[in-house]
């Protein structure tokens, strides 16, 4: 009888991770941001039925700052997450058990901008200027390392979601997406002059999707089904950007159907800017951007970056290509 | 169904089918030529672009290498990068010269590239760009400057935030050699060149569509029909697959806009990339649609104008069986003495002759019938006499009776529907004793139920008295429950004072039968095509060949003579299991006609397969009919039918009338109005196209006496004007005459497809023009199933001397040109070795020279992998390789040229920097090598500063170009030269100076020598002036001293007679200024005097040292210091010592004022330098003595002017003016050189030269001596 109960209990987390046969399984993917046509792939898997083909209820999750989301998916509050590689790595190393499976933007489309009149061309113009960044973004200090200053250079200010604050001076330069803060900057009618991190070397993955580690060892099967029914959605938008744009609408009602197409048709050439497939990652890229944050003293020096992604799941869907 | 309508029936589909057939042939036909051209434009043309693509990608890779290959872009990126790394402030010149030298004018070169960037491989940040705002950007994390490092690439294109567009980048290492790679070359390259390239050879056809997809299947360029697509589209058509996957073809599918394409698609392995080429199926298939359209119109005229031919000839046709239907009607009606008569020698004339003999047949059997007429005539007389007897003998109803019982015929009288009377006849007829119908049972009980209301209007009929003229026919009830046909006549009586009816009722089976054989012939009508054979039965069950038609001789091919007789196994002995016999005797047996639908039957004359069908007939008979359903029989049929009728209309002409007679709408089909075109011959021909009358006319001619069928084919005139294009076909019809009389023909309007076929030899010669005129050799080559040359562009002959006959003739030729050194690659390729691309080999021409030729080729693989062809394109290119070779010895020489030149050869930039340099132009400058001299800059290195390059460069800009620029510049050492320039300006296409190119000349020896020439005419002038000055001076003193001897000599005595007083002063005065004359004339006199002093060897050091005590103590008076620097050792010089002495002293006197003038008090700066030594001038060793003081100097102006006589700045009381002149003169005579420089208020220097003693001058000295002593 003992032995009866020990083999429960031993059995009893297995049989946790066993699905339902025939149901579906249940999946959160926490989104990046508000909902928007940046994630024109995931509604387009949602609504053409491939997570359902795929065995998947995906139950989406927009994004509100209000918690680090890295934080809350390692503590088992989502399956997956959509999020910014550079704070996962840091996440990473400071033991948060997530796992990068598949990016979805191959180009970090977040930039430095100001306003043209006040001169700043370079890096090297913040010197002492007011910047507006979140204090975990990589892109301020490693650009500026890369022309010799640190963070300490700059005055880097509270974050703030009110461009109203560029526009007055109260700062001088913003750190934004360039397929939002800046297109709404040009938008309002200002001249805009971009600073690209690209220009300084600093190049990194954009929206990345990320998974808790024990669903990775524990259900390969399952990441494996998210990511291709993922990337069939994406597929789907390079073939129909327009009905993709609209998609955003079923999850947000308010927003502008034109603004919509607009910053899908920006978002494109960041999934595929002509070398990886979308969704590939390479080990070049992700050991170049640790390289980088080491350099800007992100990241420590011993840190090994390999445990923050693995390559299982985008390569197969990578080399079915179209 | 009708044989006529059914014989209109075939005559539709039969008519219909093969205008059908020929419609759907054609236009398919067509469609496979068209889609063989299109295939072979669009796998031409994605060829072609592949081949231009790369083209292009390898002049971007040749210009950029050979920028980052130059030394001196090699140098100056070095220093440049070196200081950045040295945090100096930037030497913009470097800068400014790699970018407006080497990299900027290569900007200009249309459709390569937009931008230059050089980056630093150590930091990757950009250190010079095209796009000033670059610099000082980063490249490092960028794949091509990654693998630039290393080697030349071209990255795929992609998406570039910062420019927040596509971008392509060529990048190559530059590096002073391998592995040592200084900085990345980056050149972006402007990408609407791709555009304009692939869709270069798009025309022709309007949804002509190419473009290029990455290996993630995303456009790289924009598609013809959208905009926006690169990069932000993928396409996933059947073609981009098969693309992706590596295949090289062309196929139909859906392309990206879901509209059906035919495309050639190609996947070009090196660029990463699938070039795809569609046109859209609609626009590749619009003659197709129009000829469709036309035969469908066509098919529906045919099928009215054949279904109403069909009609008219199915009624003429079915003419003899209507007459043989209506006999056997006649017959079947029981009128067996009919007979049909048709005079006809064919099947209808013996089909008629059988019924007739059926007819007699079918007489003979109802011959028994005939007896029961004739009783039936007897019993009405009978009857008659009956009436009569009624009357008579009304009582002797037992006689009638008797009478009745007797009779053969059923005997009855009916009162209120009930037999009164019935005799046993009746009974017998019906099965019934007459006594179980008397008062029995009535009429209608022995009637069907069927037919019981005809027989009731039939028996009311009597009763009222209607006479019965005919006989009413029933179907009479038997008491068994079994039918019998039955006839009854009658009419009414009266019998035992009341209406009754009098009737016989006759069994009529026998006529029935008689109807059944009337309605088997109809069948037999029905199968008139066929074979037919008639059986005699004799039972038990034999069958004897009674006759056959001349259709069943056809089928077996033997006579009825020869089977006559026979019986039937023995006549088909290919029969197994005696089917048809069974059949026969089947048909007999139940006398319905048994069918056998498809029999096949095969025996040693015969072969086929048959329908049969065996009806029995009277006489033990039974009729076989075979008809042959073979498919080659039917198809014969068909085709033979087909052949006549396929066409839009038929003709008859008449000969004799000359009539045309149209069947089908001729006016319609014209477009003329009904009856508007004339029915004649001639007005026929008037319709034709003027070039084609005569040919028509001779040919009308002809066929009237000719018989050969008609075949012509000309234009004909429709309303509208329009030429069609008829072809006109028709045969003779001769009606007994050995001469045509008719001509019978059909016309087709064939201009549709001569339209279509011309717009394809159009579009197909369009295609030939391009590949036969094209300059380059287009090919084939296919390996399997046997190697030989599919296709050769005809410009192989230019380049081989082979005609493409030949290539094709023999499948080794291809390799037989090609040179022995190069062949080897070629069968490595062609064995799947190694991969096709492209190629430089050489040919050797038919006549025997080589011929260099770039050939480009791919493989084409079949389904399993195998090569099974190689495509290609080659090019003639020994004119490129000769020019290469040219420029290489071209290059040799000018490269000998300049390095080994006499005369210094130079590009430098316009501020100075020295771009190239030959070796006499280093040696010229002093330096050690053309790299240290790089270093220089000219403007301020090589130019003398006091005389600054400003001038050139002002002229040179000027004009373009400075010839015999003179200019004094400074070696390395610090040496003097003066150096001529012939230099000219060489600018870009904006005119903006990029380089100036020029020699020097050394001309620093022909300069001095010139001065030196100067200086001689110079002192020569000096000297002839002085001695003209002296002549008359010499006169002019000896004039003189004689009176002033005398007016001193009188002062003197005043003076001395004169104690005291003014006139002693005035005396006294006479005599001094008298002195001071005398004194001027010693002087002039010992100007002008040519002493006989003789020259002797004299120390330089004695010759000061008495100078000196003259005036050491004057000098030491005025505070004067005297700095001596004269060795003792000095060689001695040879002069007239006394001369040299005054010369010494009157410098020395003019030094001393000058300094007095200067510090008239004491200073350290009062002071004297004498200086002398030996010295090597070009004639000979001198002494060089110095005297310099630091007195007033003397100004510009009057320093050409010292050595005048008479000329002089002192105080009239100080000085003569002849001091300087005399002392020029004295140096003259001695060969010595006498130079002064100076500056006001700083300066004298008097340099005197005086030529060394030698041995023969001291002789001469001695001799002089001698002479003089």
């Amino acid at each position: 009888m003992r032995r009866l109960i020990l083999l429960g209990l031993v059995m009893a987390p297995i049989v946790v991770f066993v699905r339902p046969v025939a149901g579906l399984d249940s999946v959160r993917i926490h989104l990046k941001w508000l909902h928007s046509a940046q994630f024109a792939g995931l509604y387009a898997a949602e609504a053409n039925g491939f997570f359902e083909e795929a065995g998947l209820d995906v139950e989406l999750i927009d994004g509100a700052a209000s918690e680090d989301v890295l934080v809350a998916l390692g503590d088992g509050a989502y399956e997956f997450a959509l999020a910014d590689p550079s704070r996962h790595l840091a996440l990473v190393q400071a033991g948060v058990p997530t796992v990068a499976v598949a990016a979805i933007f191959q180009i970090d489309p977040v930039v430095i901008f100001s306003l043209s009149e006040s001169g700043i061309r370079r890096p090297e113009d913040l010197l002492d200027k007011r910047v507006m960044s979140f204090p975990t973004s990589y892109v301020i200090p490693a650009m500026l390392a890369r022309v010799g200053l640190t963070v300490g250079d700059v005055q880097i200010g509270p974050p703030s979601y009110d461009l109203g604050e560029l526009y007055s001076g109260a700062y001088d330069a913003w750190s934004g997406y360039l397929t939002n803060e800046v297109r709404r900057a040009r938008a309002d009618g200002h001249d805009i002059t971009v600073i690209y991190p690209t220009d300084y070397g600093v190049h990194a993955y954009g929206d990345v999707l990320i998974a808790r580690r024990d669903l990775v060892e524990a259900d390969a099967e399952l990441v494996q089904r998210v990511v291709a029914a993922l990337l069939d959605g994406w597929t789907w938008v390079f073939e129909h950007p327009d009905e993709g744009a609209m998609m955003a609408l079923q999850w947000d009602p308010s927003l502008d159907p034109a603004e919509q197409r607009e910053i899908l048709a920006l978002c494109l050439p960041f999934i595929h800017a002509g070398d990886v497939g979308p969704g590939g990652m390479t080990v070049a890229k992700w050991s170049a951007m640790a390289e980088m944050m080491r350099h800007a003293g992100i990241l420590d020096p011993s840190f090994d970056e390999a445990a923050a992604y693995t390559l299982e799941f985008v390569d197969p869907v990578e080399d079915e290509g179209p | 169904m009708r044989f006529s309508l059914r014989l209109a029936v075939a005559f539709f589909v039969l008519s219909t089918l093969p205008v059908g057939i020929l419609s759907y042939v054609s236009t398919r036909s067509a469609e496979q030529a068209i889609e063989e051209e299109l295939t072979q434009h669009l796998s031409v043309i994605a060829a072609i672009q592949a081949r231009e693509l790369d083209r292009w990608v390898h002049s971007l890779e040749r210009m950029i290498e050979s920028i980052a290959q130059r030394p001196l872009v090699v140098d100056l990126t070095t220093a440049v990068i070196a200081q950045t790394e040295q945090q100096a402030a930037p030497d913009v010149t470097l800068s400014t010269e790699l970018l407006n030298v080497h990299l900027l004018p290569h900007l200009r070169v249309e459709g390569l590239y937009e931008t230059f960037a050089v980056v630093d491989a150590s930091t990757g940040r950009v250190v010079v760009s095209t796009e000033p705002d670059q610099v000082g950007t980063f490249r490092i994390g960028e794949e091509y400057f990654e693998r630039g490092l290393g080697m030349t690439i071209v990255d795929n294109v992609k998406y570039t935030p910062s420019l927040e567009r596509l971008a392509l980048h060529v990048a190559t290492p530059i590096a002073r050699e391998a592995g040592s790679t200084t900085a990345v070359l980056v050149g972006r390259v402007d990408l609407s060149v791709i555009d304009e390239i692939v869709s270069a050879a798009a025309g022709g056809h309007d949804s002509e569509d190419v473009y290029l997809v990455n290996r993630h299947g995303f456009f790289v360029t924009e598609p013809l029909f959208e905009e926006g697509y690169a990069l932000r589209r993928a396409a996933y058509s059947e073609g981009v697959q098969r693309a992706l996957a590596g295949e090289t073809g062309v196929a139909w599918y859906t392309d990206y806009r879901g509209v059906r394409v035919l495309g050639a698609f190609r996947w070009l392995p090196d660029r990463e990339m699938a070039l795809i080429a569609e046109i859209d199926e609609a626009e590749a298939f619009a003659p197709i649609r129009r000829i469709r359209m036309i035969w469908q119109i066509a098919v529906l005229g045919a099928i009215v104008g054949f279904s109403s031919l069909g009609m008219a000839v199915a009624w003429r046709l079915t003419s003899p069986f209507r007459k043989i239907l209506a006999g056997a009607a006649r017959i079947g009606e029981g009128d067996f003495g009919h007979r049909i008569g048709l005079k006809r020698h064919d099947e209808m004339g013996d089909l008629a002759k059988a019924f007739d003999r059926m007819a007699e047949s079918l007489q003979e059997i109802t011959a028994s019938r005939d007896d029961l007429d004739r009783e039936m005539a007897g019993r009405r007389v009978a009857e008659a006499q009956l009436q009569e007897t009624v009357h008579a003998l009304r009582a002797s109803e037992a006689q009638f009776r008797l009478l009745s019982e007797g009779s053969p015929v059923g005997v009855f009288i009916v009162q209120d529907l009930t037999f009164k009377y019935a005799n046993p006849a009746l009974g017998a007829i019906f099965g019934y004793e007459p006594e179980e119908l008397a008062d029995r049972l009535g009429p209608l009980d022995l009637t069907r139920p069927d037919d019981h209301p005809a027989g009731m209007a039939f028996v009311q009929d009597m009763l009222i008295g209607s006479a019965l003229n005919q006989p009413l026919r029933f179907q009479g009830a038997r008491k068994d429950g079994s039918s019998v046909p039955c006839e009854v006549m009658a009419r009414p009586i009266e019998y035992e004072g009341e209406p009754a009816v009098l009737g016989t009722v006759m069994d009529t089976t026998l006529r029935e039968e008689a109807e059944r054989a009337r309605k088997m012939a109809d069948d037999i009508i029905q199968a008139i095509p066929s074979g037919m054979f008639i059986y005699r039965i004799e039972p038990p069950d034999r069958l004897v060949l009674s006759e056959c038609n001349p259709e069943a001789e056809r089928l077996t091919g033997v006579g009825i003579d020869k089977f006559q007789g026979l019986e039937f196994d023995e006549i088909w002995p290919g029969l197994t299991g005696g089917v048809l016999k069974r059949s026969c005797l089947r048909a007999h047996a139940t006398g319905e006609v048994v069918r056998i639908e498809d029999l096949a039957y095969a025996d040693q004359r015969i072969e086929g397969r048959y329908r049969i069908r065996a009806f029995p007939i009277p006489g033990d008979r039974v009729v076989v009919a075979f008809e042959d359903v073979s498919p080659e029989q039917r198809a014969e049929e068909r085709f033979r039918l087909a052949a006549d009728v396929a066409s839009d209309l038929i003709y008859e002409w008449d000969i004799e009338t000359d009539e045309l007679e149209w069947f089908g709408d001729i006016d319609e089909a014209l477009g003329y109005s009904t009856g508007e075109i004339p029915r004649t011959i001639r007005g026929w021909i008037n319709l034709i196209h003027p070039e084609d009358q005569a040919r028509l006319t001779g040919a009308v001619e002809r066929h009237r006496v000719e018989t050969h069928p008609i075949h012509e084919a000309y234009r004909v005139r429709s309303n509208s004007g329009e030429w069609r294009h008829w072809i006109d076909r028709g045969v003779p019809v001769f009606l007994g005459s050995d001469r045509p009389r008719r001509w019978i023909g059909v016309c087709i309007d064939d201009t549709e497809r001569i339209e279509a076929y011309r717009a394809l030899a159009e579009s197909e010669g369009r295609l030939r023009r391009i590949l036969e005129n094209a300059p380059d050799v287009i090919y084939r080559y296919r390996l399997v199933p046997s190697p030989e040359f599919e296709f050769i562009s005809p410009a192989v002959y230019a380049i081989s001397g082979y005609t493409p006959a030949e290539y094709y003739a023999d499948p080794r030729l291809g390799l037989k040109v090609v040179h022995p050194e190069d062949r080897q690659h070629l069968e490595e390729m062609l064995q799947g070795k190694h991969a096709a691309g492209t190629h430089d080999v050489r040919w050797l021409h038919k006549d025997g020279h080589t011929v260099w030729v770039e050939d480009q080729c791919v493989s084409i693989r079949g389904e399993d992998g195998t090569i099974i062809a190689i495509e290609g394109v080659a090019r003639d290119i020994t004119e490129y390789k000769q020019a290469q070779e040219a420029l290489l010895v071209s290059e040799a020489q000018h490269r000998s040229l300049f390095e080994n030149a006499a005369l210094g050869i130079y590009q430098t930039t316009p501020d100075g920097r020295i771009l190239a340099a030959n070796p006499a132009l280093v040696r010229l400058l002093g330096y050690d090598s053309v790299k240290e001299l790089a270093e220089r800059n000219l403007e301020q290195e090589g130019y003398d500063p006091g005389n600054p390059r400003s001038e050139f460069k002002q002229r040179i800009e000027r004009e373009g170009r400075v010839d015999g620029h003179e200019a004094v510049w400074l070696r390395k050492d610090g040496k003097r030269l003066i150096l001529r320039e012939n230099a000219i300006i060489v600018r870009d296409e904006a005119g903006n100076a990029l380089f100036y190119e020029g020699t020097i000349e050394d001309i620093t020896a022909q300069r001095e020598s010139e001065e030196q020439r100067q200086e001689l005419e110079a002192q020569l002038r000096q000297t002839q002036k002085l001695e003209s000055i002296g002549t008359l001076a010499s006169g002019v003193a000896h004039e003189i001293n004689n009176p002033l001897t005398g007016i001193i000599n009188y002062a003197e005595l005043i003076s001395a007679r004169v104690e005291n007083g003014r006139l002693k002063e005035f005396a006294d005065s006479i005599m001094s200024e008298g002195e001071r004359v005398a004194e001027i004339v010693r002087n002039l006199l010992s100007f002008a005097r040519r002493e006989k002093e003789s020259y002797s060897p004299a120390r330089p050091v004695d010759i000061l040292s008495a100078a000196m005590s003259l005036v050491g103590e004057m000098l030491a008076k005025d505070r004067i210091r005297v700095d001596l620097d004269v060795p003792e050792d000095l060689p001695k010089i040879k002069c007239r010592s006394q001369q040299i002495q005054q010369v010494l002293l009157n410098l020395l006197t003019n030094a001393r004022d000058a300094l007095n003038d200067r510090y008239p008090e004491g200073d350290a700066d009062k002071r004297i330098r004498i200086a002398a030594q030996a010295m090597p001038t070009d004639g000979g060793t001198v002494v060089r003595t110095i005297i310099e003081d630091q007195g007033t100097g003397i100004s510009e102006e009057t320093i050409d002017r010292i050595f005048d006589p008479f000329f002089t700045t002192k105080p009239r009381e100080r000085g003569t003016g002849l001091g300087l002149s005399v002392s020029y003169g004295i140096v003259q005579e001695h060969h010595g050189r006498m130079s002064v420089e100076s500056e006001l208020g700083a300066y004298t220097r008097v340099i005197l030269d005086l030529p060394l003693a030698t041995e023969e001058s001291s002789k001469e000295s001695e001799r002089g001596k001698d002479e003089d002593g």
